[in-house]
């Protein structure tokens, strides 16, 4: 059963210089329970397809298409039925835990008031919940610490507390953007360890972006590929990892660093630069950057079509296999 | 928290030593003195007189008695209110200024806060253009401009408002000062709680508390508004100074018996003793209340803590 169907969803920023599409045409279906990863480098769209899923695009950008969570349809949708939805059916963890608190407002508070929202809780039952969740995600001492303000964490408790602070509405889908990113290594090993005991205990759907393959590849049931706003490939993890099928998936899977395969002094890169979304080249937007492209890559965009089952591919140079 | 207070009212100290020294001085480089009138004075009485206020001593001699009058709490005498102390006189002028100057400084926050507010919530609107618009003309008119023009609209014109005068205090005579007073203010208030405002509004802890579904009241009050008010705190700390010690300009404009008036008349008269009590009072009340904002600003925000 799916919980979420995307469908067509473009996102237009109003900027200075103009609209600027930096969402386009997104397609994808959510199962109940599963984790998706969505890969894609900065500016690829990847955390905008979520704002725009929530409304939560800055002012003046325009979100079109449709995001169906079961009989709702979120876009176009009113901020107070938004609103309803943040938080309790779909929540979001961000990938600066110290910017992402308000650092006016002790933990406790800050977690608190997600029960009192959505579960009409009052202070004394939502503080309970709020310390329990702490405990669950792996807050030491946390009777103490939740009357501690945001300053007075350390990085990995911070975002600890914001995926505390997520689970707390008891969300059916939970879209963690770069939720390791900003964090030191050692303590990214953690915050995913966590990640997959939430998978662990079931039932929750949960979205994994990143910029990293590696944070995804041990996570995700599925791998969703953006590239300059549109989905290059979705795969499940084991057949994406095996066997890239787009020009730009192989590329970044080869540009990933190899411990386990001595004698590689350079890593691979793609070649080039990802395009202004302003100036999108008329074809595919990988097309400059590909080995591959011809001349019919360069005119009309390719369509993410089915190459195989729950696999597919938006390159005109990978038929069916 | 307490021992910080303790330590920054230690400090100022030195810091008022140095304006009383300075401010000595200075009066005194100022040509004339307090018994020159347009009648000139017999030789011998103007004599008695400097005698009688230690004015024939040196000049160090003066400083030091001065000092030394201080230190026990004394301001001393006046030299034109005859047989009233500078003490005295501050105590009948403060009353009357501290009750225009803090009237100003609520209407200055109330209305700054909520037009800032509003700009900020609406941004780019015709309301915060508009808003800000009349905000840049507010701090770019200065009040001599200001209280002349709406004293000749509301109380020669229209016959509304007095023109002047205190009237014991009464609430008529008090409107066009205050306004007077508070635009500017009001106008700067608009201003800095708007761009802070905004800026808040933009920041990922509010995008957080949206993405968590917190009604929009909520983020504005719970989230938003404290630090969106700590640049308002700051600026009201020298502001409340200012307030308090009494506009020099609009007292003599509309005639109100407070300090700022007491001040122009002793650099007038050139009652030294009168001008540097004011000097000290103002600046002993300036390092107070800056003191008393940045306590407010250690309670309003958690990550400024003084020890």
């Amino acid at each position: 059963m799916s919980r979420l169907i995307v469908d067509g969803l473009t996102v237009t920023l109003g900027t200075l210089s103009g609209p600027r599409t930096v969402v386009r045409e997104v397609g994808l279906t959510l199962g109940e329970g599963e984790t998706l990863g969505l890969v894609g480098e900065s500016g690829s769209g990847k955390s905008l397809l979520w704002l725009g899923v929530l409304g939560l695009v800055p002012p003046g950008a325009v979100v079109t298409g449709s995001a169906r969570l079961g009989d709702t349809e979120l876009v176009g949708a009113g901020q107070g039925q938004l609103a309803d939805i943040r938080g309790r059916r779909i929540a979001m963890v961000f990938q600066d835990p110290m910017t992402a608190l308000n650092p006016y407002l002790t933990i406790g508070r800050q977690l608190a008031e997600v029960v009192e929202r959505h579960h009409g809780a009052d202070r004394s039952t939502a503080r309970r919940a709020a310390l329990d969740l702490l405990d669950r995600v792996g807050i030491p001492d946390a009777a103490r610490r939740i009357d501690l303000y945001p300053h007075e964490f350390s990085g990995g408790m911070r975002q600890r507390a914001t995926i505390a602070m997520a689970l707390l509405g008891r969300p059916d889908i939970l879209v963690a953007d770069e939720p390791t990113t900003a964090l030191d290594v050692t303590v990214q090993a953690q915050i995913l360890d966590l990640f997959a005991e939430l998978k662990r205990d079931g039932g929750l759907t949960q979205v994994l972006i990143s910029h990293d393959l590696g944070v995804v590849a041990g996570l995700a049931d599925r791998v969703a590929v953006m590239y300059a706003g549109r989905l290059v490939e979705v795969a499940g993890v084991e057949d994406l990892f095996a066997c890239p099928l787009h020009p730009y998936t192989q590329g970044l899977l080869a540009a990933m660093p190899r411990v386990d395969r001595p004698g590689v002094d350079l890593l691979a890169t793609i070649p080039g630069q990802p395009p202004d979304p302003a100036r999108l080249p008329p074809g595919c937007a990988f097309a400059p950057r590909c080995l591959l492209a011809d001349d019919g890559c360069r005119h009309a965009p390719p369509v993410l079509a089915p190459v195989a089952p729950g696999r597919q591919v938006a390159c005109r140079k990978v038929g069916a296999p | 928290m307490f021992r910080y207070a303790v330590a920054r009212l230690l400090g100022a100290i030195p810091t008022l030593f140095a304006l009383v020294t300075i401010a000595f001085f200075l009066v005194r480089l100022a040509p004339g003195g307090p018994f020159d009138e347009e009648r000139q004075l017999p030789p011998e009485i103007e004599a008695n007189l400097r005698r009688a206020y230690n004015l024939d001593a040196p000049l160090s001699a003066q400083y030091l008695r001065y000092l030394g009058d201080l230190a026990r709490g004394d301001l001393g005498p006046s030299f034109k209110y005859k047989d009233y102390r500078v003490a005295e006189l501050i105590a009948t002028g403060l009353p009357v200024t501290a009750r225009i100057g803090l009237s100003a400084l609520v209407v200055a926050v109330v209305i700054g806060v909520a037009c800032g507010a509003v700009a900020a919530l609406r941004r780019n609107s015709w309301v915060d253009r508009l808003v800000m618009t009349l905000a840049m003309t507010g701090i770019a008119i200065p009040n001599f401009v200001v209280a002349p023009a709406l004293t000749l609209l509301l109380g020669v014109y229209l016959r509304i408002l007095p023109v002047g005068g205190w009237g014991d205090g009464a609430v008529r005579y008090l409107i066009l000062p205050v306004v007077a007073l508070a635009l500017p203010k009001i106008a700067y208030v608009a201003r800095l709680t708007r761009g802070s405002l905004a800026e808040v509004l933009g920041s990922p802890y509010i995008r957080t508390a949206r993405a968590k579904g917190l009604r929009n009241g909520t983020i504005l009050a719970r989230h938003a508004a404290r630090a969106a008010l700590l640049p308002v705190v700051s600026y009201l700390g020298p502001t409340a100074a200012a307030l308090l010690t009494g506009s020099v300009v609009i007292e003599q404009i509309f005639g109100i018996p407070g300090l700022g008036r007491y001040f122009v008349q002793g650099a007038l008269n050139r009652d030294y003793t009168l001008v540097l009590g004011i000097v000290l009072f103002y600046g002993t009340l300036i390092i107070l209340l800056n003191l008393l904002a940045d306590l407010a600003y250690g309670w309003l925000d958690p990550r400024v803590r003084y020890d």
